[in-house]
């Protein structure tokens, strides 16, 4: 049964004696290690075997290079795309990402979209008890996508549309903010192997409160999703986050300290992502010569085919299965309550719709469980 | 070039021609848009032709050669279900792997035919200037039901408007609403003229046109849902669009495709320079050509 992932193409076993450490960079291929920055943390990252059945990670804070791990089988998978996890068994999509990326707008204990994959982010240090290593390459065939001769330049809601898919690929989750499909293109476009973004700049539209709770209530068909209630399940999480709060001697306001410690670091762990994939590096900086204040970039009276709104109400007509049977079934007549709410929750962006949309797409296209849907 | 003949299920005779390369493995099947027949589309398959490529150019049933009440079907995809009869007349001639395309409603008649029969045999899809009419957001213009259709499906008063603009108007297919809907309630009225398209230029190039069609032919070309027919693609596609055509913009294709065609298929789209929708045709040869190469070369790495 274990030596069966040996025949996945990309998977690859990692020998590593007792008492060994092996620099993580040297896991990467050559396209990653671009960042004139990363030398000076090869050091930093590490994973050794501390005996025959426990490995030690441990991230320097400032590795900027994506990194989840999967524990199946008594056998430590990890790998820098989380699409490759999918292959060696991790293909059911976990709802519990999904409900505290809808309601706070990050996950807690560094989950992801797929079920018992987590993210490591720069600093951490875990213990994990397997027997072997296994580096995930790429393990789903090459994406040929899309290649496209245009005569005309599209119009910006064009552009910016037309690269959800792609973005929401990239990070392998969906999303519900432009701002990571604006950082995808500032990177395409940007020279430098640094690209610098202001805290600023940063999406401000999370944590747990009523108007985002709303919006996202109203779109969901149950209060019950794969078994979890979902007021339940985020009362649950708020008080975890607030305790979390009051142990760190509740020096600075909850805002804040979500923002540090749980929401800028997944954030920044996406944007890490989206930079390694182009081979560059993206810093956090407390102000840089960025404007903060962009026009939303969809309207309602864009093109139809371009517009998100529509879209998000166009994709459950024609339906992705799952969603329009359970997750999202939305009538025209409640998708369209909802995008009001939306909009007067998230003061013109489209948090749900660019939310439904991504999510849709990445199950359309990659072969995901998703559990449980009738919730029984 | 040769005409041939093949009998389909029904036992009618249907034409198409044949220009066959050294190679008659692999042949390239175009469907000729709605109205026109093959003769139309003779320059598009020598141009392909001379690179060394099989064609093969049917006439729909009714049209051209072909025996048939012309614009009309006995049921909605027989068109469909006559391309396969042609499909296994030529792999029972040794063709073995097929192109499959066309241009306008011939496009979108080849991608019915791949949702309905799958894609075996069939190495690659094309589609020149496939005009993703009836749904109301992928229209380059609006139709009098516009507003009425936009309201019913987004609970929201269109803001839009997408203005018919210059003459193209007149060359433009009528649609007669009412017999359609005659039509899509009582099975008894699919074989009534609903749609009939204008006559263009001189007598004699409308000559062997085939203007008025039937709710049934309207059926076998029309595509309500594309999304699902292009995210059921799982074979390389290219689709091209002339900058200056009438029916379909290539902004909009460009979404469709990113959207709907899966990130694993190859796809491509060319936007053809000055190009319409009926001078893309030829156009289309040249970006076709090198695309095909890559197609037929892979086809053979994969057999090997």
């Amino acid at each position: 049964m274990k030596q069966m992932v040996y025949d996945i193409p990309g998977v690859e076993s990692v020998t590593l004696a007792v008492g060994a450490e092996l620099s993580l960079l040297n896991l990467y291929p050559a396209k990653y290690k671009k960042s004139e920055a990363i030398p000076l943390v090869d050091h930093d990252s590490v994973i050794q075997r501390s005996d025959r059945n426990s490995f030690h990670i441990k991230l320097g804070k400032s590795f900027s290079l994506p990194l989840y791990h999967f524990l199946f089988n008594e056998q430590l998978y990890m790998g820098r795309s989380l699409s490759s996890f999918i292959s060696v068994g991790a293909d059911k999509v976990d709802p519990h990402y999904l409900i505290e990326l809808e309601y706070f707008g990050f996950p807690t204990e560094r989950k992801s979209l797929l079920k018992n994959v987590h993210m490591l982010f720069p600093g951490d240090e875990v213990m994990i008890k397997a027997e072997e290593l296994i580096w995930l390459d790429e393990t789903l065939p090459e994406q040929p996508g899309l290649h496209a001769t245009l005569v005309k330049p599209q119009a910006k809601g064009g552009v910016v549309y037309n690269l959800l898919p792609k973005v929401a690929a990239d990070l392998f989750s969906p999303f519900d903010h432009v701002f990571f499909v604006e950082i995808s293109q500032q990177l395409q476009a940007n020279k430098d192997s640094v690209l610098e973004i202001s805290k600023d700049s940063l999406p401000k539209n999370f944590g747990l409160n009523k108007e985002r709770a709303d919006v996202f209530n109203g779109a969901h068909k149950s209060n019950v999703v794969e078994g979890v209630d979902l007021k339940e399940y985020t009362d649950q999480i708020n008080d975890l986050i607030k305790s979390s709060w009051e142990a760190s001697g509740s020096k600075e306001s909850v805002g804040c300290y979500l923002a540090e410690q749980f929401y800028y670091p997944f954030i920044l762990f996406q944007l890490n992502t989206l930079a390694a994939g182009t081979g560059k590096e993206i810093r956090i900086v407390e102000s840089a010569n960025q404007e903060n204040s962009v026009a939303p970039v969809f309207s309602l009276d864009d093109a139809p085919i371009v517009n998100v709104y529509e879209s998000f109400q166009r994709v459950f007509f024609y339906g992705n299965k799952w969603l329009s049977r359970v997750w999202f079934f939305i009538p025209p007549m409640i998708s369209a309550k909802i995008i009001k709410r939306q909009q007067r929750y998230s003061g013109g962006e489209q948090h749900i719709c660019i939310y439904a949309l991504t999510l849709d797409y990445l199950l359309r296209f990659y072969p995901l469980k998703v559990g449980n849907v009738i919730g029984d | 070039m040769i005409q041939e003949f093949f009998k389909a299920r029904d036992g009618k005779s249907l034409a198409f021609r044949w220009l066959p390369a050294d190679d008659t493995e692999t042949a390239l099947i175009c469907m000729h848009g709605s109205t026109f027949s093959s003769q139309w589309y003779l320059m598009f398959g020598r141009l392909l032709h001379r690179q060394g490529m099989t064609i093969c150019l049917p006439d729909w049933r009714g049209h051209g050669k072909s025996e048939g009440r012309p614009g009309d079907l006995d049921y909605p995809d027989q068109l469909q279900d006559d391309l396969h009869d042609l499909i296994n007349h030529l792999k029972q001639r040794g063709v073995r792997c097929i192109i499959l395309g066309g241009h306008s409603a011939g496009s979108l008649a080849s991608l019915r035919y791949l949702g309905i029969y799958g894609t075996q045999d069939i190495v690659g899809f094309f589609a020149i200037a496939p005009p993703l009419t009836q749904a109301e957001e992928t229209r380059k213009y609006d139709i009098a039901t516009s507003g009425l259709e936009y309201f019913i499906r987004y609970f929201r008063k269109r803001r839009h408007a997408r203005p018919m603009a210059g003459p193209e108007q007149q060359n433009l297919p009528k649609i007669n609403l009412w017999k359609y809907w005659l039509a899509m309630l009582f099975p008894v009225f699919r074989r009534m003229a609903v749609l009939s398209f204008p006559p263009v230029g001189s007598d004699a190039g409308n000559q062997g046109r085939v203007l008025d069609c039937s709710f049934n032919l309207l059926s076998a070309y029309t595509i309500k849902r594309y999304t699902d027919l292009f995210a059921s693609l799982d074979i390389p596609c290219h689709i091209t669009v002339g900058e200056h055509d009438e029916v379909v913009d290539a902004h909009i294709l460009y979404t469709v495709m990113n959207w709907y065609i899966s990130p694993q298929v190859e796809s491509c789209l060319t936007e053809i320079p000055k190009a319409t929708h009926m001078s893309a045709i030829s156009a289309s040869a040249k970006p076709l050509s090198s695309w095909l190469d890559k197609v037929v070369e892979r086809q053979l790495e994969a057999s090997l």
